[in-house]
């Protein structure tokens, strides 16, 4: 990434957003956390914020989350940016991989949520089109899957199984293996 | 999940199991209806493709020679599976044959007098009719025979069409001369063969225990040299020799790989360390060697894993996978995460060839109303 850093970028930084969450609490975020979700970065360039987005997608408890979330992840990549030009290599390295460990521990606690939440956030990051918390969210529900019985899996997720006693001897019989 | 989340999301999350454990996939669509129907979907592969950006390796094609039940002396090609949990439904291995490369799910396999294409998944074995140019020395490619242009997506193309390429050296008048087969299954015929003008003189046989690589539109063949490797142009049915670099007193075993960028290189186990070379093209557009990494294997392998009589070495650059054999059996070694694992205890002393395929459940659990995903 560039790292320009101009007087430009800090005043766009500093402009602020307005989010209306589904029961209608009002959230204000800098446009650089606010531009992590696309579908608000397009909002902003079609010049459509003016008294404040709409998500009526979103309620205010999991908005909050999600505005955590982007606060967290905007600075740090705000950080890589300042950070690349007055360090040497080396010295970037570190600064790298210490800002990666508190990006990594912030989203393990992140993800420290009731499934509820977590498939909530899903829809979020999804509606928001915020690629690195839906990568983040997916792979936890992927993880948890992981190893995992059918049984195991609908019981954790409340899922009802409808597949017929034929169609499930048709799998089993397909992939012994699977299941040994 | 079953309601909460739409199959978009659902995909989004399943997408994310490793597709080099197929059991993750198949007891996903064990849990219901919906989850089948979606792991099930060609559309699914298509998926699991844009996100991993290249096939899982399954497994490792081995071949291995020794007495069967009734003592008498076989060659042996064994399907070596990459994951502890996962299991071939069907025979892991093919008596009386050898494994001489594999392609997008397909295998090519030689027993004494005939060649077979066997696919590991489903247990199918087709015998090709005799090879037209009979020669003691002599290798083979299996490729895709379908989209033409090179259109395929290979995403399910293991039981569409295919061709055989058998490279092959016989003495004429005391020289070694090329030639060149192509079988093709939609005419189930061997339908064409390097006319003579295309024959050249190579000097030297070719290894046919080496697995050959595909790239660009070309098939690479090692000679048995080790110094030189055969370009057989599908396009143009020219053939040429590349020769590889010079390197150390004596020629060492190297095994021919494709690098993540598609390009052609080769591995060299020297001095427990695996050298990869890649060929660039120079500013000139001539095409030179340059060494792109040396792996260490003894930080590697576990420490009792003697590698004194290491020899096999199969490679997947896109996967960052490395096969070696030790005298403790065969190690796969994935290099990104730095960890070892013994996947078969036997000895080849022969290149193993990588398996890579998707293999993702095919059951026809779909609704009458709903149709396949495609996107």
């Amino acid at each position: 990434m560039a790292s320009a850093g101009s007087g430009d970028e800090k005043a766009a930084a500093a402009a602020m957003i307005t989010l209306i969450s589904s029961d209608n609490e009002k959230f204000e975020v800098t446009e650089a956390t606010a531009t992590l979700s696309q579908t608000i970065r397009h909002m902003i360039e079609d010049g459509c914020t003016d008294g404040g987005v709409p998500l009526p997608n979103v309620t205010s408890k999991i908005l909050a989350r999600v505005i955590e979330y982007c606060k967290k992840h905007a600075t740090a990549a705000a950080g890589e940016e300042g950070s690349s030009s007055s360090f040497s290599d080396a010295a970037f390295l570190e600064v790298d991989r210490a800002f990666l460990e508190e990006l990594e521990e912030f989203d393990d606690a992140f993800l420290e949520v009731d499934r509820a939440t977590l498939f909530d956030l899903i829809l979020a990051a999804n509606y928001l089109d915020i690629k690195g918390l839906l990568n983040l969210t997916c792979q936890k529900v992927a993880d948890s899957v992981k190893g995992k019985t059918p049984e195991q899996i609908r019981e954790m997720y409340n899922i009802v199984n409808d597949l017929t006693p034929e169609e499930e001897a048709e799998i089993r019989r397909e992939t012994q293996w699977a299941f040994e | 999940m079953a309601t909460a989340l739409m199959d978009e999301l659902v995909e989004e999350v399943l997408v994310r199991l490793p597709p080099d454990d197929p059991t993750h996939l198949f007891r996903a669509a064990l849990v219901c209806k919906r989850w089948c129907r979606l792991v099930s979907a060609l559309g699914f592969r298509r998926r699991l493709l844009e996100f991993h950006h290249t096939a899982p390796v399954l497994g490792v094609l081995c071949n291995s020679s020794g007495r069967d039940e009734d003592l008498v002396y076989q060659d042996f090609a064994w399907f070596v599976p990459n994951s502890s949990s996962f299991r071939l439904r069907r025979a892991h291995g093919r008596r009386g044959r050898r494994a001489l490369d594999a392609c997008h799910g397909r295998v090519l396999l030689r027993s004494m007098t005939r060649m077979s294409v066997w696919d590991p998944i489903t247990g199918r074995e087709q015998e090709l009719p005799p090879v037209p140019r009979c020669s003691y020395i002599w290798n083979g490619a299996v490729l895709c025979g379908g989209g033409g242009g090179g259109d395929c997506d290979h995403l399910d193309c293991h039981t569409g069409p295919f061709l055989v390429v058998v490279v092959g050296t016989a003495r004429c008048r005391s020289r070694q001369t090329v030639f060149v087969d192509v079988y093709s299954s939609k005419a189930n015929a061997w339908i064409e063969e390097a006319s003579s003008q295309h024959i050249n003189d190579i000097g030297i046989p070719v290894d046919s225990l080496q697995p050959s690589v595909f790239v660009g539109n070309a098939l690479y063949f090692m000679l048995r040299s080790h110094t030189e490797i055969l370009e057989y142009k599908l396009c143009t049915r020219e053939i040429s020799k590349i020769q590889l670099p010079p390197m150390f007193d004596r020629p060492k075993p190297k095994s021919l790989i494709i690098t993540t960028d598609g390009r052609l290189g080769f591995a060299m186990l020297h001095d427990s360390k695996v050298h990869l070379w890649v060929r660039e093209a120079g500013p000139e557009g001539d095409a030179g060697w340059t060494q792109r990494r040396i792996i260490e294997l003894e930080k590697l392998l576990p420490a009792d894993a003697r590698l004194n009589g290491a020899s096999a070495v199969g490679f997947v650059d896109g996967a960052n996978l490395i096969f070696v054999e030790t005298d403790d059996g065969l190690f796969a070694i994935d290099l990104k995460l730095r960890l070892a694992r013994r996947v078969w205890k036997c000895r080849t002393r022969e290149m193993v060839i990588p398996y890579v395929s998707f293999y993702t459940p095919a059951i026809g659990i779909r609704g009458k109303d709903e149709k396949p995903r495609d996107q």
